[in-house]
Protein backbone atom coordinates (compact mmCIF):
# COMPACT_ATOMS: atom_id res chain seq x y z
CA UNK A 1 0.00 0.00 0.00
CA UNK A 2 0.96 3.43 -1.24
CA UNK A 3 2.17 5.96 2.29
CA UNK A 4 -0.58 8.23 3.04
CA UNK A 5 0.51 12.03 2.46
CA UNK A 6 0.28 15.00 4.36
CA UNK A 7 0.69 18.62 2.89
CA UNK A 8 1.81 21.27 5.20
CA UNK A 9 1.79 24.84 4.24
CA UNK A 10 4.07 26.86 6.26
CA UNK A 11 3.26 30.81 6.11
CA UNK A 12 5.13 33.65 7.78
CA UNK A 13 5.66 37.41 5.94
CA UNK A 14 8.26 36.57 2.97
CA UNK A 15 7.12 33.29 2.68
CA UNK A 16 10.63 32.20 2.79
CA UNK A 17 12.92 33.65 5.45
CA UNK A 18 11.10 33.02 9.17
CA UNK A 19 9.32 29.86 7.56
CA UNK A 20 12.48 27.96 6.38
CA UNK A 21 13.61 28.35 10.20
CA UNK A 22 10.94 25.98 11.15
CA UNK A 23 10.11 23.49 8.98
CA UNK A 24 12.45 21.00 9.27
CA UNK A 25 11.72 21.11 12.88
CA UNK A 26 8.04 19.91 12.16
CA UNK A 27 9.08 17.36 10.00
CA UNK A 28 11.33 15.61 12.27
CA UNK A 29 8.80 16.04 14.93
CA UNK A 30 6.09 13.86 12.39
CA UNK A 31 8.81 11.11 11.15
CA UNK A 32 7.35 8.67 13.29
CA UNK A 33 4.13 9.04 11.48
CA UNK A 34 6.02 7.10 8.47
CA UNK A 35 3.99 9.36 5.82
CA UNK A 36 4.84 10.88 2.80
CA UNK A 37 5.80 14.98 4.27
CA UNK A 38 5.52 18.25 2.10
CA UNK A 39 6.07 21.42 3.43
CA UNK A 40 5.49 24.46 1.07
CA UNK A 41 5.99 27.88 2.39
CA UNK A 42 3.85 31.15 1.26
CA UNK A 43 2.53 34.59 2.08
CA UNK A 44 -0.37 34.95 4.26
CA UNK A 45 -2.61 36.81 1.07
CA UNK A 46 -1.90 33.30 -0.89
CA UNK A 47 -3.04 30.86 1.61
CA UNK A 48 -6.84 31.29 0.91
CA UNK A 49 -6.92 30.13 -2.34
CA UNK A 50 -4.10 27.54 -1.95
CA UNK A 51 -6.55 26.33 0.57
CA UNK A 52 -9.48 26.03 -1.33
CA UNK A 53 -7.36 24.06 -4.39
CA UNK A 54 -8.19 21.51 -1.55
CA UNK A 55 -4.79 19.45 -1.30
CA UNK A 56 -3.42 21.40 1.57
CA UNK A 57 -4.16 18.96 4.96
CA UNK A 58 -3.25 21.98 7.57
CA UNK A 59 -0.83 25.33 8.08
CA UNK A 60 1.25 26.75 10.19
CA UNK A 61 1.61 30.54 10.26
CA UNK A 62 3.25 32.76 12.08
CA UNK A 63 1.44 35.39 11.26
CA UNK A 64 -2.74 35.96 11.39
CA UNK A 65 -4.05 34.68 7.56
CA UNK A 66 -6.37 36.71 5.75
CA UNK A 67 -9.48 35.33 4.43
CA UNK A 68 -11.28 32.02 5.91
CA UNK A 69 -9.41 29.68 5.73
CA UNK A 70 -11.31 26.20 6.09
CA UNK A 71 -8.44 23.75 7.24
CA UNK A 72 -6.51 23.92 10.93
CA UNK A 73 -4.41 26.39 11.28
CA UNK A 74 -1.61 26.51 13.79
CA UNK A 75 0.47 28.89 14.95
CA UNK A 76 3.99 28.31 14.55
CA UNK A 77 5.89 30.91 16.34
CA UNK A 78 6.69 28.93 18.91
CA UNK A 79 8.88 26.89 17.25
CA UNK A 80 11.48 29.71 16.82
CA UNK A 81 11.14 30.93 19.98
CA UNK A 82 11.02 27.80 21.87
CA UNK A 83 8.75 29.49 24.51
CA UNK A 84 5.46 26.88 24.03
CA UNK A 85 7.39 24.76 21.69
CA UNK A 86 5.95 21.30 23.34
CA UNK A 87 2.47 22.61 22.86
CA UNK A 88 2.73 23.52 19.33
CA UNK A 89 4.81 19.91 18.77
CA UNK A 90 2.31 18.31 20.46
CA UNK A 91 -0.95 20.43 18.81
CA UNK A 92 0.42 19.47 15.41
CA UNK A 93 1.06 15.47 15.92
CA UNK A 94 -2.61 15.63 17.01
CA UNK A 95 -3.99 17.71 13.77
CA UNK A 96 -1.70 15.21 11.73
CA UNK A 97 -2.78 11.64 13.02
CA UNK A 98 -6.33 13.12 12.96
CA UNK A 99 -6.33 14.05 9.38
CA UNK A 100 -4.43 10.72 8.74
CA UNK A 101 -7.31 8.91 10.38
CA UNK A 102 -9.98 10.57 8.19
CA UNK A 103 -7.81 9.66 4.84
CA UNK B 1 25.11 28.27 -0.81
CA UNK B 2 26.08 32.16 -1.26
CA UNK B 3 27.98 33.49 1.58
CA UNK B 4 26.61 35.32 4.53
CA UNK B 5 28.98 38.39 5.79
CA UNK B 6 29.15 38.94 9.27
CA UNK B 7 32.20 41.17 10.07
CA UNK B 8 33.20 43.52 12.94
CA UNK B 9 32.35 46.40 10.87
CA UNK B 10 28.35 44.74 10.99
CA UNK B 11 28.32 44.71 14.81
CA UNK B 12 28.14 46.68 17.93
CA UNK B 13 27.46 46.17 21.28
CA UNK B 14 26.04 47.94 23.68
CA UNK B 15 24.17 49.63 21.26
CA UNK B 16 22.23 53.05 22.45
CA UNK B 17 18.97 53.85 21.23
CA UNK B 18 15.90 55.53 21.97
CA UNK B 19 13.60 53.76 19.47
CA UNK B 20 13.54 49.90 17.61
CA UNK B 21 13.75 52.48 14.57
CA UNK B 22 16.68 54.19 15.87
CA UNK B 23 18.56 50.63 16.55
CA UNK B 24 17.77 49.52 13.58
CA UNK B 25 18.66 52.65 11.48
CA UNK B 26 22.10 52.22 13.19
CA UNK B 27 22.34 48.84 12.28
CA UNK B 28 20.86 49.04 8.44
CA UNK B 29 23.81 51.97 8.16
CA UNK B 30 26.35 49.45 8.55
CA UNK B 31 25.27 47.48 5.67
CA UNK B 32 24.30 50.42 3.75
CA UNK B 33 28.19 51.33 4.16
CA UNK B 34 29.16 48.65 2.93
CA UNK B 35 26.90 48.60 0.02
CA UNK B 36 25.34 45.32 0.99
CA UNK B 37 21.80 46.65 0.49
CA UNK B 38 19.81 49.28 -1.45
CA UNK B 39 19.54 52.98 -0.21
CA UNK B 40 15.56 51.82 0.69
CA UNK B 41 16.66 48.82 2.67
CA UNK B 42 15.77 50.50 6.17
CA UNK B 43 12.64 52.11 5.14
CA UNK B 44 11.23 48.93 3.88
CA UNK B 45 12.70 46.91 6.83
CA UNK B 46 10.76 49.32 9.28
CA UNK B 47 7.74 48.93 6.49
CA UNK B 48 7.98 45.07 6.56
CA UNK B 49 8.41 45.23 11.22
CA UNK B 50 4.84 46.92 11.16
CA UNK B 51 3.23 44.60 9.20
CA UNK B 52 5.13 41.72 10.24
CA UNK B 53 6.98 42.17 13.39
CA UNK B 54 9.92 40.04 14.49
CA UNK B 55 9.80 40.21 18.30
CA UNK B 56 10.39 36.75 19.54
CA UNK B 57 10.45 35.62 23.95
CA UNK B 58 13.35 33.60 23.09
CA UNK B 59 15.50 32.71 26.07
CA UNK B 60 16.47 35.86 25.72
CA UNK B 61 14.26 38.26 23.80
CA UNK B 62 14.98 39.17 20.33
CA UNK B 63 13.98 40.70 16.86
CA UNK B 64 14.89 39.06 13.84
CA UNK B 65 14.37 42.04 11.41
CA UNK B 66 14.34 41.63 7.55
CA UNK B 67 12.88 42.53 4.60
CA UNK B 68 12.32 41.21 0.47
CA UNK B 69 15.21 40.23 -1.09
CA UNK B 70 15.00 42.68 -3.72
CA UNK B 71 16.44 45.09 -1.10
CA UNK B 72 19.72 43.07 -0.77
CA UNK B 73 23.01 43.37 -2.83
CA UNK B 74 25.08 41.12 -0.33
CA UNK B 75 23.82 38.06 1.94
CA UNK B 76 25.31 39.65 5.25
CA UNK B 77 24.10 40.20 9.29
CA UNK B 78 24.04 42.77 11.17
CA UNK B 79 23.76 42.53 15.13
CA UNK B 80 23.32 45.09 18.23
CA UNK B 81 23.11 43.74 21.51
CA UNK B 82 21.24 46.69 23.11
CA UNK B 83 22.28 48.91 26.28
CA UNK B 84 18.96 49.29 27.12
CA UNK B 85 16.06 46.40 26.00
CA UNK B 86 13.83 47.95 23.52
CA UNK B 87 9.88 46.94 23.07
CA UNK B 88 9.18 44.82 19.71
CA UNK B 89 5.34 43.25 19.11
CA UNK B 90 5.66 40.36 18.84
CA UNK B 91 6.04 37.80 15.80
CA UNK B 92 2.29 36.51 15.05
CA UNK B 93 0.85 38.81 17.99
CA UNK B 94 0.92 41.93 17.54
CA UNK B 95 -0.84 42.92 20.82
CA UNK B 96 2.09 41.18 23.17
CA UNK B 97 5.52 42.94 23.11
CA UNK B 98 8.84 41.31 23.85
CA UNK B 99 11.81 43.59 25.44
CA UNK B 100 14.63 42.69 22.75
CA UNK B 101 17.74 42.44 24.34
CA UNK B 102 19.75 41.46 20.94
CA UNK B 103 18.52 42.91 17.12
CA UNK B 104 19.20 40.17 14.62
CA UNK B 105 19.51 42.64 11.05
CA UNK B 106 19.13 40.42 8.14
CA UNK B 107 19.85 40.62 4.91
CA UNK B 108 19.56 37.91 2.52
CA UNK B 109 19.31 38.16 -1.49
CA UNK B 110 18.65 34.28 -1.74
CA UNK B 111 16.96 32.98 1.51
CA UNK B 112 15.56 29.91 -0.13
CA UNK B 113 19.11 29.02 -0.49
CA UNK B 114 20.25 30.07 2.89
CA UNK B 115 18.00 27.47 4.21
CA UNK B 116 20.65 25.04 5.96
CA UNK B 117 21.85 28.92 7.40
CA UNK B 118 18.40 29.95 8.80
CA UNK B 119 17.77 26.56 10.80
CA UNK B 120 21.09 27.18 12.54
CA UNK B 121 20.04 30.64 13.43
CA UNK B 122 17.20 29.07 15.18
CA UNK B 123 19.21 26.80 16.48
CA UNK B 124 21.03 29.63 17.98
CA UNK B 125 18.27 31.77 19.38
CA UNK B 126 16.97 28.47 21.34
CA UNK B 127 20.43 28.15 22.97
CA UNK B 128 20.69 29.62 25.70
CA UNK B 129 24.79 28.83 26.27
CA UNK B 130 25.43 30.78 22.20
CA UNK B 131 22.91 33.70 23.39
CA UNK B 132 24.47 34.23 26.97
CA UNK B 133 27.85 34.38 24.80
CA UNK B 134 26.41 37.22 22.52
CA UNK B 135 24.28 39.17 24.75
CA UNK B 136 27.57 39.38 27.21
CA UNK B 137 30.41 39.97 24.51
CA UNK B 138 32.84 42.76 26.12
CA UNK B 139 33.98 43.90 22.62
CA UNK B 140 32.48 44.27 18.83
CA UNK B 141 35.58 41.32 17.98
CA UNK B 142 34.18 39.10 20.67
CA UNK B 143 30.48 39.49 19.32
CA UNK B 144 31.80 39.03 15.68
CA UNK B 145 33.66 35.79 16.70
CA UNK B 146 30.85 34.28 18.95
CA UNK B 147 28.48 34.56 15.59
CA UNK B 148 31.04 33.88 13.43
CA UNK B 149 31.36 30.20 15.59
CA UNK B 150 28.14 29.14 15.75
CA UNK B 151 25.93 30.60 12.67
CA UNK B 152 28.86 30.34 10.05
Amino acid sequence: MAKKKLNILTVCGSGVVTCSMFDQRIREHLSSLDVDITINGTLPPSVESLVNRGDVDFVVSTTNLPGEINVPVIMGVSLLSGFGEDETLEEIMKVATDILAAK
Amino acid sequence: MEKVIVSEELVEINLDAPSKEAAIKILADKLRALDYVTDDYYENVIKREKKFPTGLPTVIPIAMCHTEREFVKQSALAVGTLKNPIEFQEMGAPDRFVKAEIIFLLALNDPKDQVAWLRKMMTVFKSREVMDKIKSSGNNKELTDIIKKYLL
